[in-house]
């Protein structure tokens, strides 16, 4: 306030001044009462001047701000208060927010395909070797061991063959004489086999002949 | 540079991949058997074999699956359980030199190696020799052990040039062989 003084003050000095010289250039002023005149005045001038700056250096006053500054200055806090107030009202974010938003969107919707191909290609997996089973399973034959520890012939029972050949009888009657032959032969094998394939055999062959 | 996200991409699609791959490898476990008073161990991967009636006195078989004559069904590499056929009575080492007496005579049978063992702190015969059969030839290891009073011989049999390679495989069949 006290500097608004000042200003009105200074400013009232100013024209009082204009007016003395436009007088003086009139020819309404003497020489004498213009210098005298024009000599007050800036001395009042001057000291508002010097008030002004002492005031300043003690910071007790701001820049010198008129009053069309003020009427200027609430002119745009008004503007900008509705340009928000229109921000607000049309737009639902920032831009910079949906920049953000569609980023985040895009790289989970990435990470989604990344997941599904990981857990794809890990089933795959599975199922490949599911399938090696299933082919390693359905090759499997019965298996059958057709091997022993002891010997083949292993046993001790005794093999007795008997063979024996029926007699031939034959009789033939002629005029000079008369035959009456026969042969009987009677033969017999007999063999033993004992356990460990000792393969002894003992055979004896009887026979006799017997003709008339 | 712009080849190198497709590379590690692919990269890690081959991990994630054969990290999904299931197998039924058993490799490292085994399984057990414990039925007609016997109990033993034996490879996970293999599998209980039947036994021909030719075999005599057989009571269990197990064989490798992997490897199967597809004609005669016959285990290449298997393990076979008898028992001794022997009077009550008979001792270990009887038994064991009346089987071998004429084993190798005119036959196909040609002797390896014998050997005094231990299986489960008993005194046990160990004979490995050759045999063929159907044109097959196989390298058997018989181990003769005698519990409970009963005899039994593990017959392990694989073709001569995987001899080597089955001997864990036998070794956990008769290291852990025992009559209940």
């Amino acid at each position: 306030m006290e500097m608004m003084n000042i200003i009105s003050e200074k400013e009232r000095l100013i024209k009082q001044l204009r007016e003395l010289e436009l007088e003086f250039a009139q020819g309404n002023l003497s020489k004498g009462a213009y210098n005298s005149q024009k000599k007050d005045l800036v001395s009042r001038l001057d000291a508002l001047e010097v008030a002004d700056r002492v005031k300043r250096l003690q910071g007790k006053g701001e820049p010198e701000k008129t009053l069309d500054y003020w009427s200027e200055k609430e002119e745009e806090e008004k503007a900008a208060e509705e340009q928000e107030e229109l921000m607000r009202k049309y737009m639902t974010s920032n831009p910079r927010d949906i920049k953000n938003t569609q980023i985040s969107k895009g790289s989970n919707k990435n990470k989604a395909i990344v997941a599904a191909l990981v857990a794809l290609i890990f089933f795959s997996g599975i199922g490949i070797g599911f399938l090696f089973i299933n082919n390693s399973q359905s090759a499997a034959v019965p298996m059958v061991v057709n091997q022993s520890a002891f010997p083949v012939a292993h046993n001790n029972t005794t093999n007795i063959t008997t063979n024996t050949t029926l007699s031939n009888k034959t009789t033939s009657t002629s005029s000079s004489s008369s035959n009456t032959g026969g042969n009987t032969d009677t033969g017999s094998n007999t063999g033993s086999n004992t356990g460990g394939n000792t393969g002894g055999n003992t055979g004896g062959n009887t026979g006799g002949n017997r003709s008339n | 540079m712009k080849k190198y996200p497709f590379l590690i991409i692919a990269i890690l699609s081959l991990v994630v991949l054969a990290s999904g791959c299931v197998t039924n490898n058993n490799s490292n476990s085994t399984k057990t058997y414990s039925q007609n008073g016997l109990y033993f161990v034996y490879n996970g991967t293999w599998e209980i074999a039947n036994v021909t009636s030719t075999v005599p006195n057989a009571v269990v078989a197990v064989g490798d699956p992997s490897n199967v004559n597809p004609t005669t069904h016959q285990p290449l590499t298997f393990v076979l359980i008898q028992k001794a056929n022997v009077t009550q009575g008979t001792d270990l080492q009887t038994a064991y030199n009346q089987n071998y007496l004429m084993f190798f005579n005119n036959t196909t049978n040609q002797r390896v190696s014998e050997a005094n063992i231990t299986v489960s702190n008993n005194s046990a015969y160990e004979n490995v020799y050759t045999t063929t059969s159907g044109g097959v030839q196989t390298e058997m290891r018989a181990v003769w052990v005698q519990q409970n009073g009963v005899i039994y011989v593990i017959l392990c049999g694989t073709p001569p040039g995987n001899f080597q390679n089955e001997q864990n495989n036998f070794n956990l069949v008769v290291n852990s062989f025992k009559v209940q």
